[in-house]
């Protein structure tokens, strides 16, 4: 048989026709039901392959353009400047921009709040580059440090110290003195800025001060201080972006960490914890494919006369077997579409559904508070102390694609089984039973 | 002996029931020249069914030979037997055995279909032939909702689509009343006439094994020529 013909009686005995009494009979029930159970199967292994895609880029572009910058210079030669580096690396070819920074560790108090914080010296261009004013939400105050004392707070910081623009906040570090014992030092701020990066675990340590304050504040045998760069596209080649600009710094004395090597704990961490998670939803999947040997086996029995007659018309045994094995592929498909639409629908609407889930449970918490005269205290469903605020959901069609076709390949797999029941039926045997 | 024949020699075909072995055939013998129509009859159960089957590729004898328009069928591979009931015979059974997710020309153009896969062409063909059986009004209808001779009509059609040297017709008017009987067994000889087909016909029905040309009696499972 050709395959236009293995099509069109495939597609008849699943689809079938409903009786007088518009039933359907108990394979094409099982078939619906296999086709259902593999579309469900792949809305959470959609929704965490976008949401956690999302949620990685998300936060790895967080920490790429607010934290580790596309790439580190870092100076180990005695007379390496980072001036002189700098400047060098501003010239460099897919270089957009280069700026000094210098990091510490200190302490914030404010009306007797204390918070710990990390400070970061930066430059203002630092602020003004359009990858950082993608990710750091200015939220009251000005995204300025040009007076001598400004900061800018992290919110979660701002919020833990009661700080609003204007307030001074004392800063407390620690110098070594010229003998070598620490010394702290309390320097004042005054707040220029509320700032969020969206990702609370940042939110709540940031304080970000001018140079020149923090020639004031922060030890220098203490701080670390580097060219922090940024280039045109920090994603596609790391490595290669940061030997690039190593090689514009032909003084020597430098060595140049892309953000990839910077931050590889982070970043293994979280795309194992991806892995992990995507293999345990496609399992579900390879279970609903389970679904469809069995719903084609059921279609196998109850059709045995049906397929004897086939049989006796001229099918031959593999003509049947590619039938049933075209068929569970076409009910993979028909999986695949449904689950791939719910799935995209889903992980779209992420922080939607997120949000009736935690309005759903916390009315049910109302009402249990209510009914038994307890109390009722909201809870959120990610704490936002360790979740972006809004999940991201990023759309890889290719994955799409991927997923679709490993569900059709599964369920042509999966069919095999009653495919090959169906080429070794003997048509006599079925005739008889009937 | 004619290649394109029907010749039978010794044939033997046995069942294993749950105490006994059941020889349901003991050397059958039969020649058939192309063309040519026959009957067979007999009691119920004495192997007139097996006896067809076996002839069309559907059952194997447990001994003997079997050749159908020159394919030797008790040592043919599945692919042969399969092509050989595609292109050789055409059944036509008692309960029609139409396909009910098809509509009468779905069902008739589905051999065609098979064998050559040109789907317009097979839909021309089976739209022609059930012209010829006089349903050109029931193409689209399902089985469901066509009459029992109806039925049987659309299931002579299906038989002679892909032009078949012999078709076999078991107990063809076994489930038809008496006026719906005589219509389908004339469409039948008819159709295989006009057509140079060979028609093997198995029935009760002593009437209808008369207009046969040539008639046999299956008993004890030995065939004899009337």
């Amino acid at each position: 048989m050709k395959a236009s013909s293995i099509a069109f009686v495939a597609s008849r005995l699943l689809s079938g026709r409903q009786d007088g009494a518009g039933r359907r009979d108990q394979a094409r029930r099982a078939l619906r039901g296999a086709v259902l159970s593999i579309g469900l199967s792949l809305v959470p292994l959609l929704v965490v392959m976008q949401v956690a895609d999302g949620m990685i880029q998300g936060i790895s572009a967080r920490y790429v353009e607010l934290g580790t910058y596309h790439a580190q210079a870092h100076a180990f030669g005695s007379g390496a400047s980072l001036e002189a580096a700098r400047d060098a690396l501003r010239a460099a070819p897919g270089v957009r921009g280069a700026w000094i920074e210098t990091q510490s560790v200190g302490v914030a108090f404010m009306a007797g709040r204390r918070e710990g914080a990390a400070i970061r010296a930066v430059e203002q261009g630092f602020l003004d580059d359009p990858g950082t004013a993608a990710y750091l939400r200015l939220e009251a105050g000005s995204l300025e440090l040009s007076g001598p004392n400004d900061a800018l707070l992290g919110s979660a910081l701002a919020r833990r110290l009661g700080a609003a623009p204007g307030d001074i906040v004392n800063l407390i570090t620690v110098r070594r003195r010229a003998d070598g014992e620490p010394q702290p030092r309390v320097g004042i701020v005054r707040v220029r800025g509320i700032v969020s990066a969206g990702y609370r675990e940042l939110d709540s340590q940031w304080i970000f001060i001018g140079a020149a304050q923090a020639a004031r504040l922060l030890d220098p045998a203490g701080a670390r201080s580097f060219v922090g760069l940024k280039a045109d596209d920090p994603f596609a080649d790391p490595e290669a972006a940061a030997k690039a600009a190593e090689a514009a710094l032909v003084e020597g004395g430098y060595a140049v960490y892309p953000w990839s090597q910077i931050e590889r704990n982070l970043f293994e961490s979280l795309s194992s914890t991806r892995t992990m998670l995507i293999l345990i939803m496609a399992m579900t999947v390879a279970i609903a494919a389970v679904n469809v040997s069995s719903a084609l086996t059921t279609l196998v029995l109850e059709r045995a006369h049906e397929i004897a007659v086939l049989k006796s018309l001229g099918a031959r045994p593999k003509d049947l077997a590619r039938t049933f094995a075209f068929g569970g592929a076409v009910l993979g498909a028909a999986g695949g579409a449904v689950g791939s639409c719910l799935g995209l629908l889903a992980a779209y609407r992420i922080n939607e559904i997120l949000r009736a889930l935690e309005f759903a449970a916390n009315g049910g918490r109302a009402l249990w508070a209510f009914m038994s005269g307890g109390a009722y205290e909201r809870a959120a469903l990610l704490d936002p102390e360790y979740y972006l605020e809004t999940i991201p959901s990023t759309l890889g069609p290719a994955e799409v694609a991927a997923v679709f076709g490993a569900t059709v390949l599964l369920c042509f797999i999966a069919a095999l089984l009653p495919a090959r029941k169906a080429a070794k039926l003997d048509p006599m045997e079925a005739f008889r039973r009937r | 002996m004619n290649d394109s024949g029907v010749v039978c020699s010794g044939l033997f075909k046995t069942f294993m029931s749950e105490a006994e072995e059941l020889h349901i055939l003991r050397g059958v013998d039969l020649r058939l020249e192309p063309g040519q129509s026959a009957s067979v009859s007999g009691k119920s159960g004495c192997g007139k069914s097996t006896l067809l089957s076996i002839l069309g590729g559907l059952d194997r004898p447990s001994s003997g030979s079997v050749s159908v328009c020159g394919v030797e069928l008790a040592r043919a591979s599945e692919e042969t037997l399969a092509r050989f009931r595609s292109t050789q015979v055409g059944f036509v059974f008692q309960s029609h055995y139409l396909l009910k997710d098809f509509s009468a020309l779905e069902n008739v153009m589905l051999p065609a279909f098979m064998l050559h896969g040109n789907k317009a062409a097979a839909l021309q063909a089976a739209e022609a032939l059930l012209r010829a059986v006089g349903l050109e009004d029931r193409l689209s209808h399902v089985p469901t909702k066509l009459s029992g001779g109806e039925r049987q009509r659309v299931a002579i059609a299906r038989a002679l689509v892909n032009g078949p040297a012999l078709v076999l017709a078991d107990e063809p008017t076994g489930s038809l009343d008496e006026s719906a009987a005589r219509a389908v067994e004339d469409l039948l000889f008819a159709v295989a006439a006009e057509r140079g087909a060979g028609l093997l016909i198995v029935t009760h029905d002593p009437r209808l094994a008369e207009r046969a040309e040539r008639r046999f009696v299956l008993s004890d499972g030995a065939l004899s020529e009337l």
